[in-house]
């Protein structure tokens, strides 16, 4: 009788034949020597496997237990930011692609999406402006900086410890070997006046201080002049960083301008990048070009340049005589529109009556016009009302989250999400934001649904209360450490004070929240996948 | 349930999750990350687990699920089960096709280390076979191969075990 063969011997030896067969090999093997004795040596076999793959492999030490982000995904998260900031400039700068967001967004989280879009929108200008002088744009040191980043990462994870060192020297001369060149600085300094004459061209950054300084030659970097009296006529080829009691420009400028001064006067002047003016007075008479935001802040000031963004006003009195491609946002007394004037989007202004905004017949607004009232009171932040609610919501929301924790220890856990895993976990919430809403909506008309959608919107509306609290713990618990003497109603306390400061500040206060709802609704739902994993885990 | 008592868990548990690791991925380096990640997994997911069970196989079930997932991240699963995958296996001798001596006449230290030193596509089954006690349908299914060839590898393995741990008595 011919045997099985040994596939089917080690599956019978393996519990993995079927019944059938099983009693088809048992027979045989009753009256098969040589099967009696192969069964036996299989059996023997995986008994000795099985000691032998159970034994503890030797660990002379076991290393310290880490819940921390590790450092790879950090790299990575810097790397995705940076590589994110360099598509979101070029677009914004290169295509000219206008970045707004829908409306409807508005009616969602009121208020919310549109200030932190806004406030984005001026900081990346900022930015943009900080950096990008010259040679030097934000793009081309953001795409150097991107892959030095990433090769570090990559190093770091694959040579570990032993290359990190060196391979993060071998990153920095990189960096150093492949940055941007920098100009050269040119530092002149008079007690009483500084020429730079008009047939003289400085290659360099040049830093003039002087009781008087007047600038005809151009520049091809940065200028920073600093004195009494200062005049600008030439070109300059980064940005322009004046300081003077009585400031003068007639220039064309291919930066950015921060210029303070009790009185300025811009002429003649194209500016490639933003205008950040601070001053008592402020005129212009003859056209002026600003491709980028203007932030103005005077006591009067009579504008009619052509800006290429948004003008951001807060003066005692302004009148406006030129044409703004996006929104006029005002703060303060009274604004005038000439007749001249044009807006291409919206104007609002925030002034102490309506009377305060008069806008001449023929000027045109293509957008909305919104007046807000300021309201009577002094402002909000010096009153110590506005400070007792804000403690109270901090309290409360530090009550909420012992309360959350107290209920859902598990949430707690939820702090040993590395960088890679909140990117996901935040886009999560974004999406979660948006969705759940709409969703709950569409189930209610369904008849069975009613019940179901109205569940879904009280629990978002829960979530988006405790999402900020959840951030403010795993904010917390980032900063105190995830160590043995971890304190987590301490971290609670901080990541939530913190939160609450970050969150009070103008423009960035926005921001803050919006990021902290959405990163906190991602822990949330992140929280809820695994604590649905782990239901269905199956014991191994 | 904290961090301390964790903690515990961690120091009694390491060794058997890092053999683990060690004996899937066939590296002490990829291990001792692996184990890391394996620990910081568990970490987040530890308020979930049910404390009457054992914590061991729940550990080590993560393991070996992220041991599968970072070979399947490598791409080496699919080059690695290729040659086999709708193919019908190499012919198996119908004897058992060898004069080398048994597995079981080595000591454990040899054969972790004969098994450390086999190719993927043979670690992987034994492994999850001899070590978790999985079933060929499982085994089949996280290694994305039919059941029919999972039995044809375990075969193959103990071959190649055995040659193996013969030829380093022999060099001895």
């Amino acid at each position: 009788m011919n045997c099985p063969t040994l596939l089917v011997q080690s599956h019978y030896a393996d519990g993995e034949l079927d019944s059938k067969q099983a009693l088809v090999f048992e027979a045989h093997r009753s009256h098969c020597d040589a099967c009696k004795t192969r069964q036996h040596h299989f059996m023997m076999e995986t008994e000795a496997l099985k000691t032998a793959l159970r034994t503890d492999v030797e660990v002379l030490t076991v290393p310290q237990l880490h819940t921390a982000p590790s450092a790879r995904y950090a790299f990575l998260t810097i790397a995705l930011v940076i590589t994110g900031a360099v598509l979101i400039d070029i677009a914004w700068q290169k295509l000219g692609v206008a970045l707004s967001f829908p409306g409807w967004l508005n009616w969602l989280v009121p208020g919310v999406v549109d200030t932190a879009f806004n406030a984005l929108d001026f900081f990346a200008g900022l930015l943009q402006a900080a950096l990008g002088n010259g040679g030097r744009s934000l793009q081309t040191t953001l795409l150097w900086l991107t892959p030095v980043i990433l090769l570090f990462a990559f190093v770091h994870r694959h040579a570990r410890h032993n290359a990190s060192m060196p391979a993060l020297l071998l990153c920095i001369v990189v960096s150093v070997a492949y940055a941007p060149e920098s100009s050269a600085l040119d530092i002149r300094h008079d007690d009483d006046r500084i020429t730079v004459s008009a047939n003289e061209v400085i290659d360099d950054t040049l830093i003039v201080a002087a009781n008087e300084v007047v600038v005809e030659g151009d520049v091809s970097g940065d200028l920073i002049a600093v004195g009494e009296k200062v005049t600008i006529r030439s070109k300059i080829g980064g940005n322009v960083f004046a300081f003077a009691e009585e400031l003068e420009i007639e220039s064309a400028i291919n930066g950015t301008v921060f210029a303070l001064g009790e009185s300025v006067e811009i002429n003649d002047t194209s500016i490639s990048g933003n205008l950040f003016l601070a001053g008592e007075k402020f005129r212009n008479d003859s056209p002026v070009i600003i491709s980028g935001n203007v932030l103005l802040a005077a006591k009067d000031a009579e504008l009619g340049a052509d800006i290429g963004r948004e003008l951001w006003a807060a003066t005692s009195s302004l009148v406006f005589s030129g044409t703004i491609a996006k929104d006029l946002r005002y703060y303060g007394g009274e604004l005038e529109l000439s007749g001249q004037a044009k807006i291409g989007g919206h104007l609002r202004a925030m002034v102490a009556d309506e009377a305060s905004v008069k806008v001449h017949d023929t000027a045109q607004i293509l957008g909305e016009r919104t007046v807000e009232l300021v309201p009577e009171e002094t402002s909000k932040h010096s009153t110590f009302d506005y400070y007792f609610e804000r403690l109270m919501k901090l309290l409360a929301a530090f009550l909420f989250g012992l309360l959350l924790y107290w209920l859902l220890p598990s949430l707690r856990f939820m702090s040993a999400l590395d960088g890679r895993d909140l990117l996901g976990a935040s886009a999560l919430g974004a999406i979660a934001l948006i969705t759940t809403p709409l969703l709950a909506v569409l189930v209610m008309f369904t008849l069975i649904g009613l019940p179901i959608g109205i569940a879904a919107l009280l629990l978002w509306i829960i979530a988006l209360y405790a999402a900020p609290v959840v951030a403010g713990a795993y904010l917390g618990d980032a900063i105190l450490g995830n160590n043995e003497h971890h304190k987590p109603v301490l971290a609670l306390l901080l990541g939530l004070l913190i939160l609450f400061v970050l969150a009070s500040i103008p423009f960035v206060g926005s921001a803050v929240r919006l990021i902290a709802l959405i990163m906190g609704l991602g822990i949330i739902v992140r929280w809820l996948r695994e604590f649905w994993d782990a239901q269905n885990y199956r014991e191994a | 349930m904290n961090k301390a008592a964790f903690k515990a868990q961690y120091r009694a548990h390491y060794h058997q999750v890092f053999g683990l690791c060690r004996r899937m991925l066939g590296s002490t380096q990829d291990a001792e990350d692996a184990t890391q990640e394996v620990f910081m997994k568990g970490y987040r997911s530890y308020a979930h687990y049910r404390q009457h069970r054992p914590f061991g196989p729940w550990i080590k079930s993560i393991a070996s699920n992220y041991c599968i997932d970072l070979l399947r991240r490598r791409k080496r699963l699919a080059a690695v089960f290729s040659d086999i995958d709708g193919s019908q296996a190499e012919p198996i001798d119908t004897a058992l096709a060898t004069e080398d001596a048994l597995i079981n006449e080595h000591d454990a230290h040899s054969i972790n280390e004969a098994v450390i030193a086999l190719p993927e596509k043979y670690r992987l089954p034994i492994v999850m076979a001899y070590y978790s006690d999985a079933s060929y349908e499982d085994i089949a299914n996280k290694l994305g191969i039919k059941k029919n060839h999972v039995g044809v590898l375990l075969l193959r393995a103990r071959q190649q075990l055995r040659h193996v741990l013969n030829s380093t008595i022999a060099e001895i």
